[in-house]
């Protein structure tokens, strides 16, 4: 049997369904956005798990972390006035490592679901033109850890350039690391202990 | 009454008030210490000016706790099922809750202090000494407060970086509680036979839940001393504020200097020529002078000071 419907028609049970499509709280803004996506296609990596393996996350988080971070930014800054000192090939083989190790890091370390959640606390304006998103990650049995995200704006849309968990600040870790090994063992050395991080994360299933 | 208990009672300054006398005095005494070199070193502070020490006894640690603590902790979350190790944290979060509610009282949050005090006495009674927490669910949230927090909320300065041996991470501020968290234990006052296999569980109860944490460290941090140094000064930083640290111009890292710049793998063309010089000769405008001293990680923390 085969059903008749004039394009009125049509468009009336169109329209009906147009409500079902979720609004974005008023509370959200464009840097709330960001977050929102980076941290669905987290949960989405988590529930693909082992079946996807970590080719599988890498794959699908590589292209969101991207389009989210502003990871040439936060490469410069995490080896902070030691990238003067980097040749120009040297940065670039040092802004690409990084790349590498903060996608692997996503990909090894959201590896598995249980009934985790994200939910947004807010949104504010903070110094020099920045945002913070405030974020909480709630596990299965109600333990809660903070994800606060500080973005600024570039041409296209509002990235992340730190992420702060339970009030420890990936970045400010990363820059004191990475500048004290610059400063002791040098370029070399540096980019060797992030291959060895990239490998470690490759290696978790 | 039962006219056997007074006797008992009347016995216990001999004893025990001595040994609570003596301690207090004790934590007087290193509280009066940390204040001067607290207050002196607001001035002036490098966050690690005895690295040299403290490196050698973090590593030690480190190898202690391979060995010791790790296989303890293993031993104890592979045999003990998740519902009695839950009731045990719980039992040691209560009995050392006291010193919660003393600090809230001592920071001047009324109102919290007297919600945590009801929090204690619901749990002690209703809770079984402790071992459930029926408090939450009826609204009074737990809260983390000690005496290194009371210090910083009254304007103590953070001190150097300590690391003690066996303990870990400190600073000068956070010395004193180490007294007060003792003296506002409940197994404090309990006499020592029953004290001690509880005081020996509450450690492994502790390094238990600091199992993710290390484990977390170790997989990601490529200079472990430090990951863990920058870790615990920030915590402590986001503790004393309750969870939200004012956002200083250090936690936003760059400024417009920073984000103008363009990476060298952009394509060449697209840069004028004008701007490419432009850290090396662009004068540094007063307001970002500290953005670019912030280069120095030892001024990472100085909004904790």
């Amino acid at each position: 049997m085969s059903l008749n419907l004039s394009q009125r028609q049509i468009r009336v049970v169109l329209s009906f369904f147009l409500f079902l499509i979720p609004i974005p709280s008023a509370l959200a803004g464009e840097a709330s956005d960001t977050v929102a996506q980076l941290q669905e296609t987290i949960l989405k990596i988590m529930k693909g798990g082992k079946e996807w393996g970590y080719k599988g996350r890498y794959e699908i988080i590589t292209p969101v972390v991207d389009k989210t971070h502003d990871l040439p930014v936060i490469a410069r800054i995490t080896v902070g006035r030691h990238w003067k000192k980097m040749t120009p090939e040297e940065q670039v083989k040092f802004a690409n490592t990084f790349n590498e190790l903060t996608h692997s890091t996503y990909a090894g370390r959201f590896n598995s679901y249980s009934g985790e959640k994200f939910s947004l606390i807010s949104e504010k304006s903070v110094k020099r033109n920045r945002k913070l998103v405030q974020t909480r990650f709630v596990k299965a049995d109600g333990e809660e850890i903070r994800f606060n995200y500080i973005l600024h704006q570039t041409n296209d849309q509002w990235k992340i350039i730190n992420i702060i968990v339970n009030g420890v600040s990936d970045l400010a870790l990363k820059r004191t690391e990475y500048s004290s090994i610059f400063k002791k063992n040098g370029y070399p050395s540096l980019i060797e202990k992030l291959l060895v991080q990239i490998k470690e994360n490759a290696d978790r299933l | 009454m039962n006219p056997s208990f007074l006797p008992h009672i009347m016995k216990m300054p001999s004893t025990h008030a001595y040994r609570v006398s003596f301690y207090c005095l004790v934590v007087a005494l290193i509280f009066v210490v940390t204040l001067g070199v607290g207050l002196t070193w607001a001035v002036d502070g490098e966050d690690d000016p005895i690295e040299v020490i403290n490196r050698p006894i973090y590593h030690t640690n480190d190898i202690i706790d391979k060995y010791v603590g790790e296989p303890i902790s293993q031993f104890y979350v592979s045999y003990t099922p998740d519902p009695i190790r839950a009731r045990v944290s719980n039992f040691f979060d209560h009995i050392t809750y006291p010193n919660v509610v003393l600090n809230a009282f001592l920071q001047g949050k009324g109102k919290q202090g007297l919600e945590d005090s009801s929090r204690f006495l619901i749990n002690s009674t209703f809770g079984a000494f402790g071992f459930f927490d029926v408090a939450t669910p009826l609204g009074l949230k737990a809260h983390n407060e000690d005496f290194g927090q009371t210090m910083a909320v009254w304007g103590v300065g953070q001190g150097p970086y300590l690391v003690l041996p066996l303990i870990g991470p400190n600073t000068i501020r956070d010395i004193p509680d180490l007294g007060v968290s003792v003296v506002t234990n409940i197994l404090f006052y309990v006499g020592n036979p029953v004290a001690i296999p509880f005081a020996v569980l509450g450690i492994v109860d502790k390094r238990s839940r600091f199992d993710q944490a290390i484990r977390f460290r170790n997989e990601t941090a490529i200079e472990p001393y430090l990951f863990t140094r920058e870790a615990y000064l920030q915590r402590r930083n986001f503790l004393i504020h309750d969870g939200n640290p004012p956002i200083e111009d250090d936690d936003l890292f760059l400024d417009e200097s920073f984000a103008g710049l363009k990476l060298e793998e952009e394509p060449r063309e697209t840069v004028k020529p004008e701007e490419e010089p432009f850290i090396q000769n662009q004068p540094i405008p007063p307001q970002t002078r500290n953005a670019h001293e912030f280069s120095e990680p030892s001024s990472l923390t100085a909004s904790v000071q």
